[in-house]
Order: structure tokens, then sequence, then C-alpha cells
């Protein structure tokens, strides 16, 4: 009996000392965060789904505080990814969240902790947001933001000048579309029979990625 | 022989016909371009139906010159033939039907020099009104819309695709596609011409091209396995729409788009070749039978 109440006490304080380990590193990014108040960045991005025939394009991101984040671009024609404010690592720290430790994970030769995180309010668009932190620069290396309208968003981030920041030199940003699908008539493609075999890869059609490439912030 | 070619262009500009087909497009691109600007966002709408909901995208941006004349040239170079046979129909048919054929060939000129500058004379006239429908189409929306990237919307198989051009790798795919759709046109006129060696007067040669072309053009639209093996490849419809290839552009391993590349420059090779070898036909039958013929008009 004394043995089993040692035991009861070791994992209570255990548990309890691993939820302040993982709250503690939460705070520490998004303290590390929230030393931006502002910023504005330029770059390029690069967008990848099978329907679309895009060039590489140059954009400039906007961030104010607490979440708000904007991509624009001057080159007139520029297909920007429906859920990019999901971009923001501001906006999934903004909400009220419980912590819940995903213990640790070797991403790319990488240890890094896997926080997940659960809005405490039940009006969040975001479900459920998974964090992967590396510990060493307190920055988030990978996430993936389930929400309830949009589907779900991965983010990868390549840090680099600006990491005392926590803000990624490249980010890939991967998320889920629509089908395209538009009637010939429309077109007036008649003159296809010698692609009448193009078979459609559909695993690609409704997956989408764009590749931002920092070159310049300007901060605060 | 550049007397006789400067005599039969006089001839077509004082036909008040060959104006109507200027006319006609001027009138088609205007109500084209006024539609747009009217109500070119809901075009826009139907033409990004599932895009809207994935991606944030400057719609108005997109509706500039560039595609305009897309759209126009889309839409025109299906009819233009019409108005190429009007005038190209009435070459050896009119002069019959006036009863000048007779005079003009007891001139010192031979029948095959006659025939060859009135084909010149047409294929001038296609080149000049090609000229006006990019002045309309092209120039005159550049003035409306503004220009920018474009954007090319295909269906393709079963796949349907929108390509982004941009501003400064499109001028020269319209000067090809122009290019394209004058040795698509000859091949009309040259037709147009070789039907109206058999009549005298042109209604029948001009009807009896639009007919040709338009059930072509539909045999050309089918998708069935058969026709699309077997009778395609033979009809010159099927490569009249071939300019759109120029507007194809290819990609790189990672799907964007490579700057002055088309996707399938071989295909507009072998349709271009297709499209000559029609016309050299068309016109050496047309010699052999107008040598022959016994004119009595």
């Amino acid at each position: 009996m004394k043995y089993l109440i040692s035991l009861l006490v070791f994992l209570l304080v255990e548990t309890n000392l691993k939820s302040q380990d993982i709250n503690k590193l939460i705070n520490q990014v998004k303290s590390k965060l929230e030393k931006i108040n502002r910023y504005e960045a330029n770059g390029t991005m690069k967008t990848t789904i099978a329907y679309l025939k895009i060039p590489i394009a140059k954009v400039k991101v906007y961030f104010k505080k607490p979440n708000e984040i904007s991509i624009q671009s001057n080159s007139g024609v520029t297909f920007i990814p429906k859920g990019v404010n999901a971009i923001s690592l501001q906006n999934i720290f903004s909400n009220d969240f419980t912590v819940i430790d995903g213990g640790r994970e070797t991403v790319k030769q990488k240890v890094l902790r896997v926080i997940k995180l659960l809005p405490n309010s039940s009006n969040s668009n975001i479900v459920l947001s998974t964090v992967y932190i590396n510990e060493t620069d307190l920055v988030v290396e990978k996430s993936s933001t389930t929400t309830k309208e949009e589907g779900t968003y991965e983010m990868e981030m390549q840090y680099g000048k600006y990491i005392q920041y926590g803000l990624p030199d490249k980010l890939i940003f991967t998320f889920n579309a629509k089908d395209y699908k538009i009637p010939k008539g429309l077109t007036l493609d008649f003159d296809n029979s010698s692609r009448k075999n193009e078979k459609v890869n559909t695993a690609m059609l409704n997956k989408g990625k764009a590749e931002i490439v920092f070159q310049q912030y300007k901060i605060n | 022989m550049w007397t006789l070619l400067g005599i039969e262009l006089f001839k077509i500009s004082k036909r008040p016909r060959t104006y109507i087909s200027f006319a006609a497009i001027c009138a088609i691109v205007l109500i084209f371009q006024f539609a747009f600007k009217a109500d070119g966002e809901n075009y826009m709408n139907l033409m990004l139906q599932g895009i809207n909901d994935s991606f944030q995208l400057n719609k108005l941006n997109a509706m500039n010159g560039y595609f305009m004349c897309y759209i126009i040239l889309n839409t025109l170079l299906v009819q233009v033939p019409i108005l190429v046979a009007l005038v190209a129909g009435d070459a050896i048919s009119g002069e019959a039907n006036m009863g000048t054929l007779r005079l003009i060939l007891s001139k010192p000129i031979s029948r095959q020099e006659l025939l060859i500058a009135k084909f010149l004379s047409s294929m001038i006239y296609t080149v000049i009104l090609l000229i006006w429908m990019a002045i309309c189409a092209l120039g005159l929306s550049l003035i409306i819309f503004g220009s920018g990237d474009m954007l090319v919307f295909r269906v393709a198989g079963e796949v349907s695709q929108i390509m982004q051009i941009t501003s400064d790798d499109i001028l020269w795919r319209y000067l090809a596609a122009f290019g394209y759709a004058a040795i698509a046109l000859t091949v009309i006129a040259a037709l147009a011409i070789f039907f109206s060696l058999f009549a005298e007067n042109s209604i029948g040669p001009i009807i009896t091209t639009i007919c040709i072309v338009l059930v072509f053009t539909i045999v050309s639209n089918m998708n069935i396995p058969i026709i699309d093996e077997y009778v395609k490849p033979y009809l010159f419809t099927s490569y009249l729409v071939g300019w759109k290839g120029f507007f194809y552009i290819a990609t790189n391993q990672e799907g964007i788009p490579i700057r002055g590349s088309v996707e399938d420059i071989q295909a507009i090779q072998k349709s271009i070749s297709i499209l000559l070898a029609h016309i050299g036909a068309i016109l050496l039958i047309s010699i052999y039978i107008f040598r022959k013929k016994d004119i009595l008009s």
C-alpha cells in the first residue's frame, strides 16, 4: 500500500512537472514571437498544384500584432492560397488552448518536441494544432493545423538570419484545395484527341503546396 | 505578275463586300469588349469556379487586354473563314458572272498567272483582315482593359488547367498565332477559289465553302474514338485552331512555366505542314482544272 501511494504521488508529480515543462516551452516560443509588433517581408512564392501552371510570384508579406497577416503581390495575377493566414504562428498561439505533450520526434535528423494545442473555445476555427518545437533555438520547425472549414494545413519552416525573432527564411505550406473542372464548351477546346488518354493524378488534385522564400524582413 | 496582282487587289478594294468583313469583325469585337467591361467578372467567376474556394486572386487584374484578345480569337477565328470565303469565292465566279473572264483571258497572260494572282490577292486580303483583327481585338483591348499576365484556361482530355503567362512573354505568341491563323485561313481562301472555278455566280462557291467548313468543323469537334483516329487527321478544320498551341506554355518538372516555351512545338509544326500541303494541293488542282476549262462566259 505504501509503495502504491508512493507510485501514484510520483506519477502525479511527474505529470505536473511535464505539463509545467511544456507550458514553459510554449511560453518561451510565444514570448519570442511576441517581440514582433509588425513586420514586412519581401519574398517569392512558388505555388504547386496539379491544375495550375503558374510562375513564381514576387510577394510581400505583412504582419501586424496580434495576428493580422496578408500576402500581396504587385505582379498582377497571383494565386494566393486561402488558408495562408495559418502561416502566422502568432495566429496559432493567440488562442486560449490546452497543451498536450506529444513526446519527442525526429524530423529531418532533428529531435523536436511535439506539442498538441487544443483550443478551449468552441468558436475557434482551429480544431487542433500540432507544433514541433526545436527546444534549443525555441522555434517552431513544423506545424499541422486542422480547421473546421478549410481542412488541414501543414507547415515546415527553415530558419536562418531571423531565428532570434522566430521568423523563417523559408516556409513550405501544404493545403487542401478543391478539384478544378470546367466544361470544354467554355474553353472551346475540342482539339484534344491526342491528349485523350492523359489521366489525372487525383491524389495531386486536392493537395497544394506553397513555398515562400523570404529575402528580407523589416521588423517593428 | 505584280501588275496583275495590283489589279486584283484593286478589284477587291472596290467591292463593297470586302468591307463587310472589316465592319463585322469590328462590331463583334466591340460587342465582346462592351460585354466584358460590363459583366466580365461573372465570366471570370464562371471560369474560376472551384478555384475561388481555394485561392484568392484579383480577378480584375486577370481581365486584361491579352486575356480579352484570346477569348475574342477563340470565338472569332471560327467565324472568320466565312468572311474569307465571301471574297475568295468571288475570285473567278465573279468574273464569269460579269462576263469579264473571257475578256481577261484574251489578254497575253496565262491562266496560271491569273489564278495565282487571284490566290495571292485573296491571301493578302486575309492577312490584312487578320491585321485588322489584331488591331481591334488586341490593340483596342489593351487600351480598354490594360495589360498584365495572361491566364489561359484549357481542357485537355480529362484535365482542366489554368496556365499563367507573364506579360513579357505574350506578344510573340500573338504574333505567331496570327501568323498561324493566316496560313489556316489561306486554306479556306484556296478552297473558295477552287469552288469558284465551277460556278458562274459567287453565291455557289461561297455557300459551298462555308458548308464544307461548317460540316468539317462539326466533325472535328466530335470526340468519338473512331473519328479521332480515322477522320480528324484528314480534315483541315482539325488544324484551324492549332494557333492555341502557342499559348500552351511548357513547364519544368515542378510545374513552373518556362518563359518563351511552347508545350508541343512539333504538333504545331505538323499542323502548319498539313495546312501548307492543303494549300499547295488545292492550288495545283485548281490550276490544272482552270487550264483545261472551257471558258464560256
